[in-house]
């Protein structure tokens, strides 16, 4: 075992204890997230940005816009991308070099959300059929870990997204010195809610020393019609269908919640 | 002439972002700003944003690298890829791999090493909006990052860049200039001392534009230096023993 | 409230102290190297800098966590992972060495019927100036915090000072910790 998970292993026994007098260890309720900061536009050279704080910690997002060629099968519509980089400065468990599976994990959730709820309306980011459309690029960028960074690394995408305005085209050159007031097609804003299982006890929102004793993990995608677009459940442990359900009620419920900062 | 190079730099004596030949831009420096770091520093200058976060000492990873004698120090210069105009690929590019040295030598001259022998002392510098002279920039919050996480050292390191711009030495260059100007003379100073420990040249300058610009950089720095003593000294306290 | 001290600020000269912690000199002068308060040693003329942002060490009466590594006749060796109060993670690996003397009150025939490999024990560092660094679990406070199964490497249960396998039934005993079980919240 190394080092840090045996700390963690011997923290658990002391989680649960807390747990058990129906408290988390920084004095939470079991379905209530730590509070919430987004700022839209904090890095101006992104053509739309945000930084989310949960708690402590902090994601930040860039959108950038260029022009590819389609891919063949969809000729008609632009392309959406999303990354996640896990920087090191975020965390002593962060390395430098080529993303590994957690980053890989962690962006392609994001994306699947996006994706899946239709969040931008492709169609309208093509420009020449078969020839030319908008690149949207969606970098996620991990500043500081506290834990549970699928659901404020969704809510840094999105707003982004909705922060994001179209720079000036002239003669198929991007101007991207200049912005216009065109905002993105926007059709769907897709929240994730994530929630640990430690031991039989279930939270929303895990800080870091949750999430370092957590033995199953889950995560719900839900459009703004309460729709699941995206879930990925994560770890060893497991649930029961019974508890999975009840958690996709009380996701929903945390998802018009957290659609609130996005307003 | 260079596409995109602006028909003059200079106008009226004025440089195009309205400053005077020997003024630095704004700069907002602030220490502590991560959790999970160690020490951390948030750096405004001009358009830039860099965050610098310093771990360690602490155990050394792969293990061969560790020195019997000292501590190994490490630093990491990296772009996001929405900090520039036309997106930057993640992953690490030549230039980025030059900087990071050139920062790292620039502070193992003040970090005392030989206390923490067999360990490892990481800082990682991310610009998250770049416009130019990230430079010096990054190893000014570095520097903070530094101090801030309680690592012994002679003295901050602070640096600022000179240059030429359409004939004439200026202080601090702004991307426009960075591109499309003579010269960039980025240096780093230990203040107390005096000791220059990081300096590149890039482009022309006789013996004597070089001495006036390499004078107008270090007075650039000492400024740049008691603005990173302000920050640790708002998070520190000076006579009152701070927030801690 | 104690004046706070910058790096590279001078604090002395030579002939009044000589540099103690986190201080260097350089020409005659003294300086501090990390920001801090000052403390002087009359005893031994020195003057120190106590960081504000502290570099873990360890020191006497430090109570720390740690992993049974070997379990030898006379001793067992302790890689310490973690000492109470501090933020963050030491700069080096340090290890211990528990002495069969130093492990309770009373005599001890057999060490492994106190600790095992893999044991997670809470123990008082005694000796900081040696390497490994000595310790001792003679208090109640002290002793293996958590224990794993020798047969199917299931965390024991603790059951009337004695620690139960729940899922195979195993019975094993240990110098147990008065804590045993509850975790740290360090």
């Amino acid at each position: 075992m190394e080092s840090n998970s045996i700390v963690a292993s011997i923290k658990k026994d002391y989680i649960l204890t807390v747990l058990e007098t129906g408290k988390r260890v920084d004095g939470r309720e079991f379905d209530e997230y730590r509070e919430i900061e987004i700022i839209r536009g904090y890095a101006q050279r992104a053509e739309g940005s945000a930084l989310v704080r949960i708690g402590n910690t902090q994601v930040l997002a860039g959108v950038k816009l260029s022009l590819a060629t389609p891919f063949p099968d969809t000729p008609d519509e632009g392309i959406l991308s999303t990354t996640a980089e896990l920087v090191p400065l975020a965390s002593p468990s962060f390395d430098i070099g080529p993303p590994d599976e957690r980053a890989i994990e962690l962006s392609r959730v994001v994306d699947r959300a996006l994706r899946e709820s239709n969040a931008l309306d492709l169609e309208k980011l093509c420009i020449v059929p078969n020839e030319k459309v908008w690149l949207v690029n969606v970098d996620i960028y991990i500043l500081d870990y506290d834990g549970n960074l699928f659901d404020a690394s969704c809510l840094a995408a999105i707003s982004a997204l909705l922060d994001a305005r179209f720079p000036k085209l002239e003669d198929d050159k991007i101007i991207y010195e200049e912005k216009t007031n065109e905002a993105l097609p926007i059709k769907n804003k897709p929240v994730e809610v994530t929630f640990a299982k430690i031991g039989k006890y279930t939270v929303v929102d895990p800080n870091l020393e949750e999430e370092e004793v957590m033995d199953a993990r889950i995560t719900f995608g839900i459009t703004q019609e309460n729709e699941l677009c995206a879930l990925q459940k994560g770890l060893r442990g497991s649930f029961t269908r019974e508890e999975i359900l009840d958690l996709f009620d009380k996701a929903i419920e945390k998802a018009k919640e957290l659609r609130r900062y996005l307003e | 002439m260079k596409v995109g190079k602006p028909e003059k730099l200079i106008v009226n004596g004025k440089r195009l972002d309205g400053r005077a030949f020997d003024e630095l831009r704004p700069i907002k420096i602030k220490a502590g700003v991560l959790k999970r770091a160690d020490g951390s520093c948030y750096l405004e200058w001009g358009k830039n944003k860099i965050i610098a976060a310093c771990y360690g000492p602490r155990e050394v990873h792969p293990r061969h690298l560790a020195r019997p004698d000292r501590a190994i120090l490490r630093c990491v210069y990296k772009m996001a890829p929405f900090s520039v105009k036309e997106r930057k690929k993640p992953g690490p590019d030549r230039r980025s791999v030059e900087l990071s040295k050139v920062i790292t030598e620039a502070l193992e001259n003040v970090v005392f090493l030989n206390l923490f022998p067999r360990s490892a002392i990481d800082v990682y510098i991310e610009v998250l909006q770049a416009e130019g002279g990230t430079r010096c920039a990054s190893l000014t919050a570095a520097s903070v990052a530094l101090a801030d996480a309680g690592v012994p050292m002679k003295d901050l390191v602070a640096a600022c860049a000179a240059g030429k711009v359409d004939g004439e030495i200026v202080l601090d260059l702004f991307e426009l200039e960075d591109n499309y100007g003579e010269a960039d003379l980025p240096v780093g100073i230990v203040p107390r001392t005096g000791e220059i420990t990081l300096l590149q040249m890039d482009g022309n300058l006789t013996r004597e534009e070089f001495e006036k610009a390499l004078d107008l950089a270090i007075k650039g720095a000492l400024q740049v230096y008691e603005l990173q003593k302000a920050a640790l000294k708002e998070k520190y306290g000076g006579e009152n023993g701070g927030e801690q | 409230m104690k004046k706070v001290v910058f790096i590279g600020e001078e604090i002395a000269n030579l002939e009044e102290f000589l540099p103690g912690k986190n201080t260097y000199e350089d020409n005659g002068k003294i300086y501090a190297s990390t920001i801090g308060t000052i403390s002087i040693d009359m005893k031994e003329r020195k003057i120190n800098v106590i960081p504000k942002n502290d570099i873990p060490e360890i020191k006497e009466n430090d109570i720390v966590i740690g992993v049974v590594e070997e379990v030898k006749e006379k001793f067992i060796i302790v890689n310490i992972l973690k000492k109470k109060g501090a933020k963050r993670s030491f700069p080096k690996k340090i290890t211990g060495l528990l002495h069969i003397s130093k492990i309770k009150n009373g005599f001890v025939s057999d060490i492994a019927m106190e600790f095992n490999l893999g044991d997670i024990i809470l123990a008082k560092v005694v000796n900081s100036k040696r390497t490994p660094v000595l310790l001792s679990t003679m208090e109640d406070d002290f002793g293996v915090i958590k224990a794993f199964c020798y047969a199917c490497n299931t965390p024991l249960t603790l059951n009337e000072n004695k620690l139960k396998c729940e899922r195979c039934g195993r019975v094993e005993v240990r110098k147990i910790s008065k804590n045993y079980g509850k975790g740290i919240n360090w």
